[in-house]
């Protein structure tokens, strides 16, 4: 499981870190001719912006659990300056946010595998499940999970388009990789323990994001917590795994499928939600209204990654959310499915209310090479799509 | 017997009072580097010299590039940073510092408490070790979460770190030298960068209270008029 975790990671990661590298050369320049305050030169930020990949790969393939907290720290620190990639008010609120928060988090996750290898030496499985707590609230932290992820939202919005995808689409993966290598460590006496704290932030990370979609008015905000609701649904059916064997098989493929399927989706809405920034000027919902009229590429890919991230056939997310509903005890099942409901009701509404109606303010023209990646991703996420169609009707 | 770790160790517990009642930054810093300094030499004091011998270069190496980063370097940096960002005292913290001196009191002794409960004695080089370790890491928190600088917010993240390194040092934990240099490092920079986010907000915000910080959030967005006057890209 571990094993196999790592190996999609290493993959996953270097193919968003590739699109949001390329669309970073479209972004940038325009990003830069619009700011108010000057920008960080982007000599800085590719340096950093490559640093980050770099740690995140480090974390991915480092072999002993405290030398896997110093790469995740790693990522911490390289990560923080390009939130404040614009050098105003907000984003150095964001960056102060994100560095102060996750460094309590990491700070604990240090302390969590210092118990838990402590655990290993005496031999004590009470140890370890004080040592999961700390740990899983100290990686959760950086994974986003609530209530440890009031950073989230803010740093999301905050930096600019490729970083926040790549924030969302694979900084969330490492981190929560961290978690799974602790709790694959667990005895037997521990594993219960570990899986239902992981379901019960699962489920809350879920709840919340659910709730703090509603009514939001800020796009980007709207897709930062729709990461926070992501990474629940991928805690859960994590937790899963350790439930009868006939059924695990299928729950890992469901896993691996949501995490792929939610990385290229999200990727795919960060930048086009950034292009739509670049073009109004605003992450207000109410301003942006007509795309259809105004931006008809834009338009199409804003709307079928929301379909597709509110898993909707034929989105891979569907069949691994069905599979975490068939799966899951009956309550469980239930909840999310409620929650699920919620999260669609508030996307779909923000989303048509973006593309429909007239347009209200004149937005402007962008170079069709800002359309260049999101168009390859959704490409991507739709012939996965049909792919996972064909192979579960098999 | 009371050996010299412990009464290194005593000297921790009382910094950590002091540091809970300290308003001038100045001080507080000068505390917190006695702090780093006793983590750092703290591996020597715990090595059990009458069995094993002379500790070997691992140990020696780690306890002075320990000492040199936070017992020299970090506060050195950190007095920078209040100098710079003309702050000395920290005027209307959120929790008080009698209040957080009683806290910082009730803290130990509940440290003590679950000391006793883990049997962490049987298993740690000193019985104090793992009750100053948890009580530092309280204090540390304690300043980050009841102080309104942003200096203090980050003295309360060295000294929680500091409680961290103690609790390392306590259960005798070996990491290996490239680890320990790489959690050092971490550190290190992670200062580096907060130092350097102080002196943009002290510029940008005219102030470093963090409280200048709070703008971003859910609830402002209710109303769509406020989004026009922050537009960014």
């Amino acid at each position: 499981m571990e094993h196999n975790l790592r190996n999609l990671l290493l993959i996953l990661t270097p193919v968003l870190f590739a699109a949001n590298l390329v669309q970073s050369f479209f972004y940038l320049p325009l990003a830069s001719r619009h700011a108010k305050t000057p920008n960080m030169p982007d000599a800085l930020y590719y340096t950093l912006f490559i640093a980050f990949f770099g740690a995140m790969i480090f974390a991915l393939t480092a072999g002993s659990l405290p030398l896997m907290w110093v790469a995740i720290e790693l990522t911490t620190l390289v990560s923080a300056p390009l939130i404040a990639y614009h050098r105003d008010k907000d984003g150095l609120e964001a960056m102060w946010k994100y560095l102060l928060i996750c460094s309590i988090g990491i700070a604990f996750a240090l302390f969590g595998t210092m118990l838990v290898l402590h655990s290993q030496t005496i031999g004590s499985p009470r140890w370890f499940m004080a040592g999961f707590a700390f740990v899983l609230a100290g990686y959760g932290t950086k994974t986003g999970l609530a209530p440890f992820h009031s950073w989230l939202p803010d740093a999301h919005s905050e930096a600019p388009a490729p970083v926040s995808a790549l924030l969302s689409g694979a900084l969330l993966n490492c981190s929560f990789f961290a978690i799974v290598r602790f709790r694959e460590m667990a005895p037997a006496e521990a594993a219960p323990f570990c899986d239902n704290s992981m379901l019960a932030l699962g489920i809350f990370s879920v709840a919340v994001g659910a709730v703090f979609m509603v009514r939001q008015n800020d796009f980007k905000r709207l897709l930062a917590y729709s990461s926070v609701e992501h990474i629940g649904l991928i805690t859960i059916l994590y937790s899963l795994c350790a439930g009868s064997a006939d059924i695990r098989s299928m729950i890992v493929l469901a896993l691996f499928a949501h995490i792929v399927a939610h990385s290229l989706t999200k990727t795919l809405l960060f930048q086009t939600a950034g292009n739509l920034l670049l073009a109004f000027g605003t992450r207000a919902v109410p301003v942006v209204q007509g795309l259809a009229v105004s931006m008809k590429g834009h338009a199409l890919m804003w709307l079928v990654g929301i379909v597709f991230i509110c898993a909707m056939p034929p989105s891979v997310l569907f069949f691994s959310e069905l599979a975490l509903v068939f799966s899951a005890p009956v309550w469980v099942s239930a909840v999310v499915l409620l929650l699920l409901f919620i999260v669609f009701a508030a996307m779909m509404k923000t989303a048509l209310s973006m593309v429909m109606g007239r347009p209200l303010v004149k937005c402007e023209r962008l170079p069709g090479s800002l359309a260049l990646v999101p168009g390859a991703l959704l490409a991507a996420i739709i012939l996965l799509g049909i792919v996972s169609v064909y192979f579960v009707a098999r | 017997m009371i050996t010299l770790s412990e009464i290194a160790l005593a000297l921790y517990l009382v910094s950590d009072l002091v540091l809970a009642g300290a308003n001038r930054l100045k001080s507080a810093v000068r505390f917190v580097a006695m702090q780093g300094v006793v983590v750092g030499i703290l591996p020597v004091l715990m090595w059990n010299w009458a069995d094993e011998g002379c500790p070997g270069a691992r140990v020696w190496i780690i306890a002075f590039v320990n000492t040199l980063v936070k017992g020299v370097a970090l506060p050195m940096l950190l007095m920078y940073a209040v100098r710079k960002a003309r702050t000395r005292r920290e005027l209307e913290p959120i929790v008080s510092f009698h209040l957080s001196q009683l806290i910082v009191f009730f803290i130990a002794i509940g440290a003590f408490a679950v000391g006793r409960l883990l049997h962490v004695h049987a298993s740690s080089a000193s019985e104090l070790a793992v009750p100053v370790a948890l009580t530092t890491m309280g204090t540390g928190l304690l300043l980050i979460c009841g102080r309104k600088k942003a200096i203090t917010q980050v003295l309360g993240f060295l000294i929680l770190e500091n409680g961290i390194s103690v609790f390392g040092a306590a259960i005798l934990l070996e990491y290996g030298i490239v680890v320990e240099l790489g959690i050092l490092l971490d550190v290190f920079a992670l200062v580096f960068i907060l130092g350097i986010a102080v002196f943009q907000i002290s510029r940008t915000f005219s102030s470093t209270d963090t409280d200048k910080l709070n703008h971003l959030g859910d609830t402002h967005l209710m109303h769509p008029h406020h989004q026009h006057d922050h537009v960014h890209a």
